[in-house]
């Protein structure tokens, strides 16, 4: 929120160019986004890289939460997406933690949130769309077209079944970045409307005060909780994409 | 961390059986395991209600979108927008039916 007075609670969603740039038209500026996202994966090298710097039979505090992250993906992804699954574990460890970190590091006052853009989220699903779409064709060839054709159903269903089956697949990308992205707006702006009662208030403003601790903690979860779905449901759709046929 | 060949819990496949009492002491000790403690409140209702109405609402929006797109290239305004805001609507629910089920799946397994 900027200073001199301007409280709206949605000038935290601005985003602010830090650094000018442009190539061949295309504007490139080094913005308060981009210095988030940086700060995210740096965030995370340094948890995960910590973690493992002095690898100990037994861990310690900081090996074992990344040990648990691992495993916690690592299962998901078993449990989900099945053997074949877990060559594309990287893939799913980098979006989990990556949308882990901005959100948490978004809970931080007066931070930006990168995950509250639909661009940032539209980008990271598109990413999963098309990599999930490219490793089905790759894998299962022409059979991967069966994902819309269920099998065991008379010609005449499928000629209304199919159309339902490709939108449903196509609409995807779109549920999965509006839900990350609409839970972090929504959970941020009301945060600061809360706490824009605070101060006017006066003595009676203890009682935002009170409901802002309660819904940081909730906002908290929410955090991760968005994270965790967006990697689930990057397991189901791997899963799809391997084992086409329904 | 470096082999990922391991699969997760190495345990339950080596000796079954010790993978039962190791389960058994930890409960005694009051040590959860880590099915329960692993997984984040995927019974929030909320959440649940949020993801429902968001699929619905996409698929319908979704639908009527490429219906749309479709009569503005073959030129047969308003009729593929029409059907489109029907398939849409089914893509939808299919998509909310598909996420219940799974969810019911893994709840069974447990």
């Amino acid at each position: 929120m900027a200073a001199n007075g301007d409280h709206n609670p949605l000038t935290q969603f601005e985003v602010k160019s830090i650094v000018d740039a442009s190539i061949g038209g295309f504007d490139i500026s080094f913005t308060n986004a981009s210095a988030f996202m940086v700060l995210v994966v740096i965030g995370v090298t340094l948890f995960v890289g910590g973690g493992v710097r002095r690898p100990a039979m037994v861990p310690g505090r900081w090996q074992s939460m990344v040990e648990m992250a691992y495993e916690f993906i690592g299962k998901m992804l078993y449990d989900s997406a099945g053997v074949e699954g877990r060559r594309y574990f990287p893939f799913v460890f980098t979006l989990f933690m990556f949308v882990l970190f901005a959100n948490l590091i978004g809970m931080i006052p007066y931070s930006f949130t990168v995950t509250s853009h639909i661009i940032v989220t539209f980008a990271l699903a598109a990413l999963v769309f098309v990599g999930v779409t490219v490793i089905g064709i790759a894998k299962n060839g022409l059979k991967f077209l069966k994902l819309f054709a269920p099998s065991g159903v008379h010609w005449g269903m499928l000629l209304l079944l199919v159309p339902i089956e490709i939108l449903s697949y196509m609409i995807r990308p779109i549920t999965l970045s509006v839900r990350l992205f609409a839970n972090m707006m929504a959970g941020h702006t009301i945060m600061k409307v809360v706490a824009g009662f605070v101060v006017p208030l006066g003595l009676f403003g203890i009682a935002p005060i009170a409901f802002l601790v309660a819904l940081t903690g909730l906002e908290i979860i929410v955090a991760v909780l968005q994270a965790y779905v967006f990697a689930v449901l990057t397991c189901i759709y791997l899963n799809d994409a391997l084992h086409p046929a329904h | 961390m470096a082999d990922q060949g391991n699969p997760p819990e190495p345990t339950d496949e080596v000796k079954p059986d010790f993978a039962e009492r190791l389960e058994r002491a930890r409960s005694k000790h009051g040590l959860v395991p880590e099915k329960e403690a692993g997984a984040p409140a995927r019974n929030s209702a909320m959440a649940t209600g949020f993801r429902v109405g968001l699929e619905l609402v996409v698929g319908v929006a979704f639908g009527s979108f490429v219906g749309w797109l479709l009569d503005g290239w073959l030129g047969t305004r308003p009729w593929l927008m029409i059907l489109f805001f029907f398939l849409g609507a089914g893509a939808g629910m299919l998509n909310v039916m598909r996420a219940s089920m799974h969810d019911r799946l893994r709840d069974d397994k447990k």
